[in-house]
């Protein structure tokens, strides 16, 4: 007297693409976040060729005008227009914020879990590792890693990858924590699986419906980072565009009413960071395989 | 990492710092007379201006608070605004002064009504242990009165309580104009000595924190990092009492910060702006903008020779003629101060200081002289600039970055915190392209050589070594300037420098304040700080 | 019952209509059920999971979740309609008129508040008592309900008392205010059978004594026959069946009620017997073990041999290192204490115990998951105890002893397909490579335990209890081992696909000749499966020896205990 299963809406398990389109079509706002993000990768992908103007070329004579129809955003004090550094700028903060991010997601998952799964003393030496990180302020890290190893956008990438592992580590080394024990664990080592097999291939994949929500908190956060660091002659040199620099820059003009400097920058970096937390919930539905039905 | 952080973060990151020390800045918009508030955008750190480690800003201590032997006198400007006058020495403490019988030393007769804070008098055993006290100590303060010939403690002798004696080294015009610049002041020994200790003989510890002089202002209270605040010593006697009872002095970081304060009304004075909001806020009602030319300062681009393309003169010259002089001045300096490119000829009409140099833009020049150059084939460097000036440094380096790129030098602008910016460029030289400002504090051309052009002395941050230059220094520095061949030989300095350039100038800067109408006595000084002894408010 | 208490029904359901609305549309739970509960009866409502007789009771006590309402039907409670009532009225009966208590009885109280003051809330709650007159009558409920010390137990947390314990805290709450309804929704599934008993004795005695009337979900038709008046039989949200215990089970009208109560384990039932009316294989005779070297008797070796295994755990190293007091504050607890025994191949040995005996411990060390203390366990003659449990996978003995876990759900990884489950094991140790290979291998297994193969690319969640167990044992065959411990691989399965799943491992132990370790604390179903019984209590084995000698002549008192304990159905006439 087995009853069958409960008839799903999909009639068989789907490829992930196909699983992955009908879940955001199902919530209206992931479909919205979707858009979103598709638009910012294409900036992203094609923005050096979509922008009207060089980037970085100067023009005195037109410094600080307001938004016309020739210079859809403005130009910036050397001239230069601000719609096309924008929009160029979208290539690197995503690459800086991607990077960073997925950097201390594999960095910080593998870390937790495998302290979570082991526990006693490789789990005390990860935590202690990982509470250090945490109590570590992002600039002197970052000025620290700067100094050993060269100032690059790839060190700053790094930086902001470290400080980052530990939300990581916590929220996976929880998740094994809870399962180390649990039947199938045992059962992948009766059917000979190793430690690190059950880590990387039982454990991991179960801890990521939570950290993929985290995950996408963070890449605005990332962006954030890089223009803080920036700011202080890290990583980004000038006169490459980043919006991040660019907002922080701005900002000193306000004041003197030159407000378009300051507000598309910013208004991008907004969208963005608003597109990536509206898709932390859409990206969880797709992870979680109990979300499927 | 959560929304309320970006909110916090993006878009408002240094106005929202900066908000707080507004909020902090606001008394009353209508100060209670008799006080006037500044806004300064850098921090003082010290006061003590004989200190090791003491910073360009804290040095307005120094001259509020303490006097010296003489001063120099005041000017006004074609605009109105008064600035000190380098061509007068005026007394201080020192009633009068000549040379001895035998030349070879300067007697100087302190005034007998001159107290300190505490009552003492001042005596010339005072000024022996001051004079002392910064030789000794070392540092800047040592360097900067070695440029007027005062080095060892011997020189300094005290006849009785109201007559002092320097012995000179070698006669040189520079001398007393030396004992009028911040550096030498005169400390209330007495009370110093009573908090000395064996390992602090000379009480840094202590006058670090309490100044212990007869200027003008006491300190009444400093809260170091936010402010500092001056009260009126009534029984001054060096000059007439100021106007004001009070000075506050806010400490606010932001630029667009002490701009929208002094339009409010906020404050009577900020000091030190921008080019961009001196030109702007120039119309503006009730405020009062005043932009002094910086006399004997150039804002430069630094060519370090110790870096290997650099070294060929051609390259340096191919250099000059690539930069974007008129763009950067419109946009760094918004047309503010006085351009130095467009000399007429490469050799000097007359031995005014600063001069425009004979370079242009000119690309094909440019590029001519690089292809007669070592470096045909152009090469990759870092063009250096300091963070904490960046407004205008930022600007310029982008320019030069885009001109040196159309004649093969490709370049990568490398910002340095401020922190670390004068141990880079003018300790250790180590900067291949960067941006350099100094001014001399003594407005005579052979005094700029002297530090900028001479062969390890700490402005010249090119590595420039030429053995004429160096002999000319020695023979102009200390002359007096109508001695006989004083300007044939600044004429050959000069020549030697618009065709060698190690340093090419792009403008001479103005030092721009704006402040309320109400506000009088703003007085210029080539220290570029903040004087305030002749303020009043009506 | 009397008919005049048949004509007033304490609680009345009529047409009772529930339903949920989910993300995939409306959802009925329950559809069109009547029935009444008399003052002083006990009515037991029968189902298997997803019956819906735990949703009728959240609707009678209008608790159900937000998405759920009663779409139909009338609930009334002593005239009172509780379909209409509002929050007021509902709040004053829940707790004073009507009880509940329920499965999980830790998860009822709440873990941060002595147990005596969550008594006394309820008494203040609804005004029966205040101050020190609330505690003095807490102190009393608990020995109402037989806590010995109550004064003491008062203060204590749920954590620091065991199951039954809470349970019977549970029980405390729920009569605290003198209902007169207890719903009690499968108050003792998870205690121990000993604990059960009690529990409902208690609960029995209790409403005897008050006049109570009690309605009593369950699962289990052993203990509905032994504790209930009157039974409704419930499928799918409908009620099947509704008759008095003795007539239910002495003529069921229903093809339904007929399957379950044939397939509730009992004595004397055989294995075949349990199966549904229609299934072939009930002709089949029984599968016998299929005993290569014959049992002891005929000599030869024994496939498992544990000799003086010992567990003990040491309590946590409290201080630092150079300061530890000499004598430790507590004694190491001896989970297993120096028991050894023989399991000869083809055999099925159950090994029975009630929570905390050991059995869980012994398994684990067997299949060296756990390291012992001490002790040897040879297989096949070699000492896999030598070998620590770090490095077991690698050992070459690793295929031979496999796992039935007792939790489905728990023991299937959720982010794997049921075919990834079974072939996991293959590509590790199966010596198979290749995708095709290992696919097929797993398709075979599957066939083997009769899983169906359209289900393979399923998640768990997808799949219902008793196609997760398959999964579960296809996983354990994988890798042909010879000797199989099966950890209660049936205790959380409806009843009647237990029978279904206790034959399917009967066949399997005949077909691939496997020896058995069957874990339970279920006698019946072990004696169903088994021919040899082990009895363990407190890491000690109390007793050992062929089931029908043990159950039928218990040489110790705990033996007969347990056995009596064991909830039975009247004898079946199918």
């Amino acid at each position: 007297m087995d009853e069958p299963a409960a008839e799903t809406a999909l009639p068989s398990n789907a490829g992930f693409a196909r699983r992955s389109l009908y879940i955001l079509s199902a919530n209206p706002v992931s479909f919205v976040a979707l858009g979103g993000f598709g638009l910012i990768v294409l900036a992203a992908v094609f923005g050096p060729w979509l922008a009207p103007y060089d980037p970085l070329l100067t023009d005195a004579a037109i410094a600080l005008q307001a938004p016309t129809a020739a210079h859809w955003f403005g130009t910036d004090q050397l001239g230069r227009d601000v719609f096309s550094r924008v929009l160029v700028a979208t290539r690197l903060d995503l690459t800086i914020s991607v990077l960073a991010v997925a950097l201390s997601f594999v960095v910080g998952a593998g870390i937790g879990t495998m302290a979570g799964y082991y526990g006693g003393r490789a789990d005390r030496i990860a935590s202690r590792v990982v509470d250090t990180i945490m109590a570590f302020p992002l600039f002197v890290l970052a000025m620290g890693i700067v100094a050993a190893m060269g100032n690059s956008v790839e060190n700053i990438i790094y930086a902001t990858a470290i400080i980052n592992v530990p939300f990581y580590a916590r929220v996976a080394r929880a998740e094994a924590n809870i399962r180390r024990n649990a039947g199938f664990v045992q059962a992948a080592k009766l059917s000979g699986n190793s430690g690190m097999r059950i880590v990387g291939m039982h454990l991991f994949p179960n801890a990521l419906p939570p950290m993929a929500v985290q995950a996408s908190l963070n890449l605005g956060w990332a962006i954030l980072n890089a223009a803080g660091l920036s700011f202080i002659g890290l990583g980004v040199k000038p006169p490459t565009p980043e919006w991040g620099i660019m907002v922080a820059e701005g900002a000193n003009f306000i004041v003197s009413g030159e407000w378009w400097l300051a507000l598309f920058p910013g208004g991008a970096l907004m969208i963005t960071v608003f597109t990536f937390n509206l898709m932390g919930d859409a990206l969880r539905d797709i992870v979680d395989p109990r979300k499927r039905t | 990492m959560e929304r309320r952080t970006f909110l916090k973060a993006a878009g408002a990151a240094t106005l929202g710092a900066s908000s707080l020390s507004l909020l902090k800045a606001l008394p009353a918009s209508a100060a209670p007379s008799g006080v006037a508030v500044v806004a300064i955008s850098e921090t003082i750190n010290s006061l003590d201006i004989h200190r090791s480690g003491t910073n360009r800003p804290s040095y307005q201590i120094a001259v509020n608070c303490y006097d010296r032997l003489v001063a120099f006198g005041t000017k006004t400007m074609p605009d109105g605004s008064l600035s000190y006058d380098y061509s007068k020495i005026v007394p201080d403490l020192a009633a009068s002064w000549g040379p001895s019988a035998d030349g070879k030393s300067l007697i100087f007769k302190l005034r007998d009504d001159a107290r300190f804070w505490d009552g003492a008098p001042v005596t010339a055993a005072d000024v022996k242990w001051s004079l002392d006290r910064a030789v000794t100590l070392g540092g800047f303060p040592a360097v900067q009165l070695k440029a007027g010939s005062l080095e060892k403690t011997e020189q300094f002798v005290v006849i009785d309580d109201l007559t002092f004696r320097i012995d000179l080294i070698r006669e040189s015009k520079l001398t007393i104009p030396d004992l009028a610049v911040p550096v030498p002041m005169i400390i209330n020994s007495k009370l110093a000595l009573q908090h000395a200790t064996p390992d602090d003989p000379w009480a840094t510890e202590y006058l670090h924190r309490n100044p212990a002089g007869s200027g003008a202002f006491k300190i009444a209270r400093w809260d170091p990092g936010q402010q500092i605040v001056y009260e009126r010593n009534d029984a001054w006697t060096s000059g007439k009492l100021p106007g004001v009872k009070r000075v506050v002095v806010r400490e606010v970081p932001s630029q667009a910060t002490n701009r929208a304060l002094v339009e409010k009304g906020d404050v009577q004075l900020a000091f030190g702006i921008p080019d961009k909001d001196a030109s702007e806020l120039a119309g503006k009602p009730g405020v009062k903008v005043v932009s002094t030319p910086i006399e004997n300062c150039m804002y430069c681009i630094g060519l370090n020779v110790n870096f290997e393309p650099l070294k060929d003169v051609k390259v340096r010259q191919a250099i000059a003629h690539a930069v974007p002089y008129a763009d950067i001045f419109k946009v760094a300096a918004y047309n503010k101060g006085a351009p130095m490119w467009g000399g007429p000829s490469a050799t000097p009409a007359n031995i005014a200081w600063p001069q425009p140099f004979p370079y242009d833009t000119d690309y094909d020049k440019a590029k001519e002289l690089m292809a007669a150059s070592s470096m045909p084939g152009g090469f990759e460097t870092t063009i250096s600039i300091d963070l904490s000036q960046s407004n205008w440094m930022e600007p310029t380096a982008l320019l030069l970055q885009e001109g040196l790129a159309k004649i093969g030098i490709k370049t990568v602008v490398d910002k340095i915190p401020g922190a670390n910016w004068r141990t880079a460029s003018l300790v250790e030289k180590r900067l291949p392209i960067h941006l350099e400002t100094f001014g001399g504090w003594l407005n005579y051309a052979d005094y700029y050589f002297f530090w900028a052009y001479v062969k390890g002395h700490l402005f010249n941050s090119s590595n420039y070594y030429n053995a004429e230059i160096e002999t000319l220094v020695d023979e102009t520095l200390h002359a007096e300037t109508d001695s006989p061949g004083y300007e044939a030989k600044i004429k050959r300095m000069i020549e030697i420098a618009f065709h060698d350039v190690p340093r090419i100038p792009i403008w001479q800067p103005t030092l721009n304040s704006a402040m309320s109408t109400k506000l009088a006595g703003y007085e210029y000084w080539f220290h570029r700080q903040l004087d305030v002894r002749k303020f009043d408010v009506s | 019952m009397t008919a005049a208490a048949a004509q007033h029904p304490l609680v009345a359901v009529d047409g009772l209509t529930v339903e949920f609305t989910t993300r995939d549309g409306i959802v009925t739970a329950v559809s069109d059920v009547s029935f009444s509960l008399a003052p002083g009866e006990t009515l037991g409502i029968v189902g298997e999971s997803g019956s819906g007789k735990s949703v009728t009771s959240y609707a009678l006590m209008r608790i159900l979740d937000d998405n759920g309402r009663v779409a139909a039907g009338d609930i009334s409670y002593s005239g009172v309609d509780l379909v209409a009532a509002d929050d007021k009225t509902m709040r004053a009966i829940r707790g004073r008129e009507i009880s509940m208590i329920f499965q999980n009885p830790r998860s009822a109280l709440n873990p941060i508040r002595k147990v005596g003051d969550q008594i006394a809330d309820v008494l203040r709650q609804h005004g029966m008592a205040a101050g020190v007159e609330a505690r003095r009558r807490a102190v009393a409920l608990l020995e109402t309900v037989r806590i010995q010390q109550p004064e003491a137990r008062y203060h204590a947390y749920p954590h620091e008392l065991s199951g039954g314990m809470c349970q019977r805290v549970v029980i405390a709450l729920a009569l605290a205010c003198e209902p007169r309804v207890l719903i009690a929704d499968e108050p003792t599934t998870g205690l121990d059978v000993t604990t059960q008993k009690t529990i409902l004795d208690l609960v029995r005695d209790l409403a005897g004594e008050r006049g109570m009337s009690m309605a009593l979900i369950t699962h289990d038709l052993g203990l509905a026959a032994e504790y209930c008046d009157r039974l409704i039989v419930m499928k799918a949200g409908k009620v099947v069946e509704a008759a008095s215990t003795e007539a239910l089970f002495n003529n069921p009208q229903h093809a339904y009620t007929r399957a379950l109560i044939r397939a509730t384990p009992r004595r004397g039932a055989r294995l075949r017997s349990l199966l549904p009316e229609n299934d072939p294989r009930r002709g089949q005779p029984q599968p016998e073990a299929n005993l290569r070297q014959g049992d002891s008797a005929a000599g030869g070796q024994p496939l498992v041999s544990v000799k003086e295994l010992v567990k003990s755990f040491a309590p946590a190293a409290s201080g630092l290192p150079f300061l530890k007091p000499k004598a430790p504050a507590t004694p190491a607890v001896r989970a297993v204490d120096a028991i050894s025994f023989d399991i000869w191949p083809g055999e099925s040995v159950g090994l029975v115990g009630e929570s905390g005996c050991g059995k869980s411990t012994t398994s684990l060390m067997l299949m060296r998951l756990l390291d012992p203390t001490s002790g040897s366990i040879l297989f096949e003659g070699e000492d896999i105890a030598a070998t620590p449990s770090g490095r077991f996978p690698k050992h070459p003995m690793r295929s031979k002893l496999q796992m039935v876990f007792q939790d489905p759900t728990d023991s299937l990884n959720p982010r794997f397909t049921a075919q990834q489950c079974i072939a996991d094991p293959v590509a590790r140790l199966g010596g198979l490579s290749g995708r095709k290979a290992i696919a097929d291998r797993a398709a075979e297994l599957a066939d083997m335990v009769r899983f169906p193969r359209g289900l393979l690319d399923r998640f768990p969640h997808q799949l219902s209890g008793g196609q997760k167990a398959r999964v579960g044992i296809a996983r354990a065959l994988a890798l042909r081992p010879s000797f199989l411990v099966l950890d209660e691989p049936t205790a959380a399965l409806d009843v009647s696909v237990q029978a279904v799943v206790l034959n399917l491992l009967a066949d399997l132990r005949s077909e691939l000749g496997l020896t058995y370790l069957f874990v339970s604390h279920d006698l019946t179903v072990v004696r169903l499966l088994c021919e040899r019984v082990i009895v363990m209590r407190a890491g000690k084995i109390i007793e050992q020896g062929r089931t029908d000698d043990v159950m039928d002549n218990p040489q110790s008192d705990y033996t007969a205990t347990l056995l009596a304990a064991s909830p039975q159905p009247p004898a079946a006439l199918l």
